[in-house]
């Protein structure tokens, strides 16, 4: 039996005293599979994500990264694309992805510099001079030039227009490895729906539903995305 | 991994320090060939005056500039790295995360060590370039060492002179220590603002370091006073006993307290930080 790519425990962190953001959270997801993490806003996905990258420390419970208890060694198999740019905007794509290259040995430069160049952003543009959709872009060819173990994407299609989310997506596809996995956290559902494997839908810190995208639409008749505004209207 | 985070955490203050700190060098050259030709600016000697005080003024409002851009370079290095969006990389990072703040604070000794040696090279600079009427100020500087080698060689007795020696390593170590107590406590005050306060984080941040500053103050003045007391006391109490060697001992003694005092402040401002860092780091 395969160990889990990631599996969390009685999961348990609260920001303020009696207000759990996340409560008793258990998780489990496989290699090789596309989880859509869904549900209101602060119903604790990001939370959740910063978790598992080491972000954030658990108040209690335990997090596993392939049988690995989370660690700064578990970084190592964790690709984190958080919502909002992390980069220091003095510095230069090129820059950049020497940084990813310094600090991880999965670091695929090749595949890095082949994306930029589908997409026509120039290697030696500062940060702070591109557009807003296109630093998200530029975090997203980083984030997915790795060859990490679980890819961690906390709303990667926000705020950029269709086209682009539509090459986000394929990019997402295309270039993470067949042993790997990937939860997305999004609002965007109709969009992510066709590329994810399973969901869940998150609601007061816990998962209260969850499956196979697939099996969920055969059995109810419903797209996700009609299924998640009848459950949280 | 720590020879990495070094490389960029240098990177990012040598950027702008750099051009601060060959300012500095150009000023005491232009200073120094300012002493030097005085007389071509005004005949008048009364206005000399005038004028000489005029480059000492523009010197140390240089060096005190430096000294500051300094603090700001490295204040901005650890803030925007660590409690700006930017954390969310950092901290994200195959990398200890007692490695990232050991890397910041070696960052910040090696630009504070760098920091006084301009200045003191800029003095020199100064010193060595004035004309000889106005060597006062570097005649007093060599009578001082020479008197000081005199009374090494002269009054302390052969078999203590080993432990002088030690007494001159305790003051280096006490400069080395001072140098690592600013970034040290620069980093503690602004991990303090930023972890602890919601809202106004910089404006926390600079209350923090203006009420440390005024603390830091009393506790000079306190202190100053307690060993002068205490330099009384014991002249008083051993005077019959007080000669050179007793008080090189006294001093030897107070030098290495003050470097085990020293020593654990810094220790104590570390880890507080670093506590801080792993509990209560809550990037937005």
């Amino acid at each position: 039996m395969s160990v889990p790519v990631i599996e969390c425990k009685n999961l348990c962190k609260s920001y303020k005293k009696n207000f759990p953001v996340l409560d008793s959270f258990d998780f489990s997801l496989e290699g090789g599979k596309i989880m859509g993490l869904l549900g209101p806003n602060g119903c604790g996905k990001s939370t959740f994500l910063k978790l598992i990258s080491g972000l954030l420390i658990a108040d209690s419970g335990t997090i596993e990264i392939c049988g690995i208890n989370r660690s700064e060694e578990t970084n190592k198999l964790i690709s984190y694309l958080p919502e909002r740019p992390y980069f220091n905007s003095k510095m230069t794509v090129e820059e950049m992805i020497r940084f990813f290259k310094t600090f991880y040995d999965d670091f695929d430069e090749l595949t890095a510099y082949k994306m930029l160049s589908d997409m026509s952003i120039d290697s030696k543009a500062q940060l702070k001079t591109l557009s807003k959709g296109t630093k998200e872009k530029v975090q997203l060819i980083l984030v997915m030039s790795r060859r990490a173990k679980l890819f961690l994407l906390d709303e990667p299609i926000g705020g950029v227009d269709p086209a682009a989310r539509d090459y986000i997506l394929r990019t997402i596809i295309g270039n993470y490895s067949e042993d790997a996995s990937v939860i997305i956290t999004t609002h965007l559902i109709a969009d992510i729906e066709p590329i994810i494997d399973n969901f869940a839908f998150m609601k007061n810190g816990k998962i209260f539903m969850s499956g196979v995208a697939d099996e969920v639409r055969e059995n109810t008749g419903k797209s996700l995305d009609v299924l998640f505004r009848e459950v949280f209207k | 991994m720590m020879k990495k985070c070094f490389k960029y955490d240098f990177s990012y203050v040598i950027k702008t320090w750099w051009l601060a700190a060959v300012s500095l060098v150009l000023i005491s050259f232009g200073a120094g060939w300012g002493f030097r030709n005085i007389t071509l600016y005004s005949a008048a000697p009364n206005r000399h005056f005038i004028l000489e005080y005029g480059l000492i003024v523009v010197y140390i409002i240089a060096a005190g500039a430096l000294g500051i851009l300094t603090q700001v370079l490295l204040s901005i290095r650890l803030y925007t790295n660590f409690y700006s969006d930017e954390g969310y990389l950092t901290f994200t990072l195959p990398v200890k995360r007692s490695t990232l703040l050991k890397s910041k604070v070696l960052c910040g000794f090696v630009f504070e060590l760098l920091t006084a040696l301009t200045i003191i090279t800029s003095i020199v600079i100064i010193l060595a370039m004035v004309p000889s009427e106005h060597k006062e100020y570097f005649n007093l500087l060599q009578e001082t060492i020479c008197e000081f080698i005199q009374w090494f060689i002269l009054d302390i007795p052969n078999s203590e002179k080993i432990w002088f020696i030690l007494y001159l390593f305790e003051m280096f170590l006490i400069g080395i220590l001072a140098l690592l107590g600013i970034c040290t406590t620069l980093y503690m005050l602004i991990t303090l603002g930023a972890t602890l306060v919601k809202k106004f984080k910089i404006g926390a941040i600079i209350g923090f370091i203006v009420g440390a500053d005024y603390v830091f103050s009393i506790i000079s003045v306190a202190a100053g006073i307690s060993f002068t007391l205490w330099i009384d006391a014991a002249s008083y109490l051993f005077e019959d006993k007080m000669n050179v060697t007793t008080v090189f001992w006294i001093v030897l003694f107070m030098f290495f307290a003050l470097i085990v005092i020293l020593s654990t402040v810094i220790t104590l401002f570390v880890n507080i930080t670093q506590g801080l860092i792993d509990r209560k780091l809550n990037l937005q």
